[in-house]
């Protein structure tokens, strides 16, 4: 899952500067860091309105419209 | 019906309802990503505190949750009685809670909790650390599976700081 095409994890650092990497992207149980950093540099309101339209998405997909 | 957390918080602002809000909308608010589908506050439990949150829920056409199907409306002899009050209104699922946590009332929480600008409302939300141990005296399977989340998200804001 974090390995590239060449089988190399990507949770070490990038041979070069350009490449993607997951270093520091996830905690040892798994939680996503790069969402909370992103979080936390919202403002509340800015939270809140994210979460509100994540559920909007997914009532309007239940209910078979385009969100 | 899904919640309109803004619309939620601007009733209860406009009935001036005493509260903190606690649970995954103080997560949210807090940083957490992750949401939630209902809006959890602890109320002020004295006479005129139920009085304008009883005004404000009869505006909101506010109903119990009622597992039978039952049509029952808050009261405020309800709202002073039932310490947990899962309702459902025009605006979304709403829960009036006397406390949290190990029977930690509004009085005790106010000062754990700090105040938020959503747009123009000013709002109490409850400090991240006492969230997380709300849900862990709770202790429900939907609310453990939150904490590596909550935990995670308090270390980094904890980071930020320094």
């Amino acid at each position: 899952m974090f390995e590239n095409k060449d089988g190399e994890s990507r949770l070490r650092r990038p041979r070069a500067a350009e490449e993607p990497t997951l270093e520091g992207a996830f905690a040892n149980d798994g939680v996503d860091l790069t969402l909370i950093r992103w979080m936390l540099q919202l403002t509340p309101a800015e939270r809140l309105r994210a979460a509100q339209d994540l559920l909007d998405a997914a009532s309007a997909l239940r209910a078979g419209d385009d969100p | 019906m899904t919640p309109r957390f803004l619309d939620l918080l601007r009733a209860l602002d406009r009935h001036a309802v005493e509260h903190v809000i606690v649970g995954g909308v103080a997560a949210i608010l807090e940083g957490a990503p992750m949401t939630t589908l209902d809006l959890d506050v602890v109320f002020r439990v004295d006479d005129r505190n139920v009085s304008r949150l009883h005004a404000l829920l009869v505006e909101l056409d506010a109903r119990y949750r009622d597992p039978a199907g039952r049509s029952i409306t808050p009261t405020a002899d309800r709202l002073r009685a039932n310490r947990v009050n899962l309702l459902e209104t025009k605006l979304g699922p709403l829960d009036v809670l006397q406390e949290v946590g190990a029977g930690r009332r509004y009085e005790e929480l106010l000062p754990r909790s700090h105040a938020r600008d959503v747009g123009d409302l000013r709002v109490y939300v409850l400090d991240l650390a006492d969230v997380i141990a709300s849900k862990e005296v709770a202790g429900r399977e939907k609310d453990l599976a939150m904490l590596p989340l909550l935990r995670r998200t308090l270390e980094l804001k904890r980071e930020a700081r320094h």
